[in-house]
């Protein structure tokens, strides 16, 4: 038969129904073809729009199945070629395991002192005396000759390391009574101890606030702090330094948002210092607790520099500003300033304790304070309890020495707390660039020490810190210094600070 | 400094943001034990098996006729399976420092990557179970359009383009806008 009147296109149908019936004689052999053929005789039921929709769908799986896996732009993965792989690799050239020193780096290394005991009147490797104003040891209690003892008979018990962290054989009779006794002391319920006093608030942190969380943090916190932070993947509005305006004002801004966008009610926490281990100023206790009580935060106080210098017995902030240390959830403090001993513990409820036993990560992964450490720090504790204040007055009476000499002092400024036994002096001149500024205070400590004074700069990570901080020096007054030495070093620093500063200023380099 | 002012609240599709450097560390810091199990064995086998026990029960139950008891099966799978998948957010303990609690499990699965052998199968499972379904329903007009709105709410969210999106604002979380100050550093 034709189709038409070209003989050509004839042939092309007999070829097309050839092949049709070839592959449907193919198809018949196949196992499951039956049923499939009726399956798609049955299914048309004279409804033509849902057969074609079914047809799409069975289009759109057969697409999705053979597509081929892709990489999702999620993850950033960069596709390289073989060629570029290998271009990559031979242009690698490796760099020196220890680069070698900048000129910052090689003034640090070199203002480096080495002393040869930790008394306040200690000796320089090269013999001479030297006055200690570096040092943490606020109360004297380091030379302690009670306190030594109980250590020494501690390490003959125990050995030096605690052998293993906490929660695995790590924890003795020390810790616990240690934590006891801290507890007892501030007036709290419970009390844990951390093995290192920067990995005490960097651990509380994170334990207690994650993902979603809101911490309202003084915006001059530490670098403890600032690490803390950074690993609870919190969000986190900052307050201007020991402003209470500026808290309550962002407190209130987060309330209204809270109010407005009907957020799922999270964490909150206000973190701040008792004394700024970055300014000495004190924070407004009373203020804090009644703005934390009024917008319903909880309060995490990191008294490291606080506690076992403010309060009339050494309780810390709470105890100089009278409020009730239940009203702070989280207290934080150190162990390795006043209380001669070594590491941190952060004080409050009991619930809150231990849940950081297994949550607190500085307490799961590292190992426990030392026992001798352990055992001066409550040895310390109980003199301070049997002391009944008379050390925390002769502390505040020497620093206020050290303030009035300082006073009316054309070259320095200081923003410490009359009560902080750290006292940090800046230039008045903030005009000098920073790295002069540094240069000449770095030329005041080196001549303090040839005077058989020992100051120091404050000292921070400037690349990873969050703000630029004016360079200033540091000076760390004690119950061991006596007045004679305070006077002398005021002094000092009055007197030859306008040399120094002519000299640098000067000499335009 | 208000972060209010900067939201679209209004807007009809929003999309969660794209991991940032934290989230990444976050998600590569330990393998994802609430996603990872579609890829063990017996993960695929379970799908027909509870297909077929619902299908069992529903057609044991008296009243219930084969027809019916498959457009149940049907209804009931596309249910379980949009709420497992894409429903529930977040892990449900926490090992990654809840990096994954804006994400649904399909957008879990395999880091995110698109076209894996697990996601394939379960696209074409739907597909098939709805196949079935209308084909013993006697392709009656109803159970088709009952049928099919079950398998659109399963599949539209499987498609890669709706990855990481959100519709209407279902699933709204706390302050963690696109716009807001997150953590600075």
């Amino acid at each position: 038969m034709s189709y038409s009147t070209y003989p050509f296109v004839d042939d092309v149908y007999a070829y097309y129904n050839q092949t049709v019936t070839f592959l449907g004689k193919i198809l018949d052999i196949l196992p499951g073809s039956n049923v499939l053929k009726t399956y798609i005789k049955s299914s048309y039921q004279n409804d033509p729009l849902r057969t074609f929709i079914e047809f799409l769908l069975f289009v759109f799986a057969a697409y999705y199945v053979l597509r081929k896996p892709k990489t999702s732009p999620d993850n950033n993965y960069v596709e390289l070629t073989e060629k570029e792989i290998n271009e990559l690799v031979d242009d690698w050239k490796p760099e020196p395991l220890v680069s070698p020193l900048d000129d910052m780096e090689k003034l640090e290394l070199n203002s480096l002192t080495v002393l040869e005991s930790t008394h306040l009147s200690t000796k320089l490797t090269d013999g001479r005396p030297i006055i200690n104003f570096s040092s943490f040891n606020f109360l004297g209690l380091a030379e302690n000759k009670y306190i030594n003892d109980a250590a020494v008979k501690t390490l003959r018990e125990s050995g030096l390391g605690a052998c293993g962290p906490p929660n695995f054989y790590g924890s003795q009779d020390k810790h616990i009574r240690l934590e006891k006794d801290i507890a007892s002391f501030i007036g709290v319920e419970a009390a844990i101890v951390y093995a290192q006093s920067f990995q005490t608030i960097s651990s509380v942190i994170p334990a207690f606030s994650k993902r979603g969380d809101i911490l309202v943090v003084d915006e001059a916190c530490n670098f403890a702090i600032q690490k803390g932070i950074q690993i609870s993947r919190s969000t986190i509005r900052y307050f201007k330094h020991n402003d209470m305006k500026d808290l309550e004002r962002i407190l209130q801004e987060l309330q209204n948002d809270f109010q407005r966008h009907n957020r799922p009610l999270t964490r909150r926490f206000i973190i701040t210092e008792g004394i700024s281990e970055n300014f000495g100023d004190m924070v407004d206790l009373a203020k804090v607790v009644a703005l934390k009580k009024k917008y319903k935060y909880r309060l995490i106080l990191d008294e490291s520099w606080s506690f076992g210098t403010c309060g009339r017995t050494g309780k810390g902030l709470t105890e100089h500003f009278s409020v009730p240390p239940n009203d702070v959830e989280m207290i934080i403090g150190s162990l390795n300033t006043s209380l001669a001993g070594g590491g941190g513990f952060c004080a409050g409820s009991t619930l809150m304790v231990e849940h950081q036993r297994l949550s607190g990560m500085a307490f799961i992964f590292s190992a426990a304070l030392p026992p001798v450490l352990a055992t001066a720090a409550y040895e310390a504790i109980a003199i301070l309890n049997r002391d009944g204040g008379s050390m925390l007055n002769d502390l505040r009476s020497k620093c206020a020495l050290f303030h009035a000499a300082l006073t009316r002092n054309e070259f320095f400024d200081t923003t410490s707390d009359l009560e902080s036994p750290v006292i940090f002096l800046h230039l008045t001149k903030k005009s000098i660039p920073y790295a002069k500024q540094v240069a000449i205070l770095q030329d005041l400590v080196d001549f303090c020490k040839d005077q058989g004074f020992l100051i120091s700069r404050a000292k921070r990570v400037e690349k990873m810190e969050r703000l630029k901080l004016q360079p200033s020096l540091r000076i760390c007054i004690s119950t061991g210094h006596t007045n004679q030495q305070i006077e002398s070093l005021s002094s000092l620093l009055k007197e030859n600070t306008d040399s120094m500063l002519k000299k640098h200023i000067e000499s335009k380099a | 400094m208000g972060s209010s002012s900067r939201r679209r609240s209004s807007s009809l599709v929003t999309k969660v943001p794209n991991p940032t450097i934290d989230d990444r560390l976050d998600q590569g810091s330990a393998t994802n034990y609430n996603s990872n199990w579609v890829n063990y064995k017996g993960a695929w086998i379970i799908h027909i098996v509870l297909i077929a026990a619902l299908r069992l029960v529903f057609h044991a139950v008296p009243s219930v006729s084969r027809e019916l008891a498959w457009t149940l099966t049907n209804l009931t799978y596309m249910a379980g399976s949009f709420i497992m998948f894409h429903w529930v957010t977040g892990t449900p303990f926490e090992f990654n420092g809840g990096a994954y609690d804006r994400l649904t499990m399909w957008e879990q699965l395999d880091e995110g990557n698109q076209y894996t052998p697990a996601r394939k199968y379960l696209l074409v499972l739907p597909i098939i179970l709805f196949l079935l379904s209308t084909h013993y329903t006697h392709y009656n007009g109803w159970m088709f359009l009952v049928n099919i709105w079950a398998l659109f709410m399963v599949l539209i969210p499987k498609l890669p383009a709706v990855h990481r999106k959100r519709i209407f604002g279902i699933q709204k979380f706390a302050l963690h806008d696109d716009e807001s100050e997150t953590v600075s550093r």
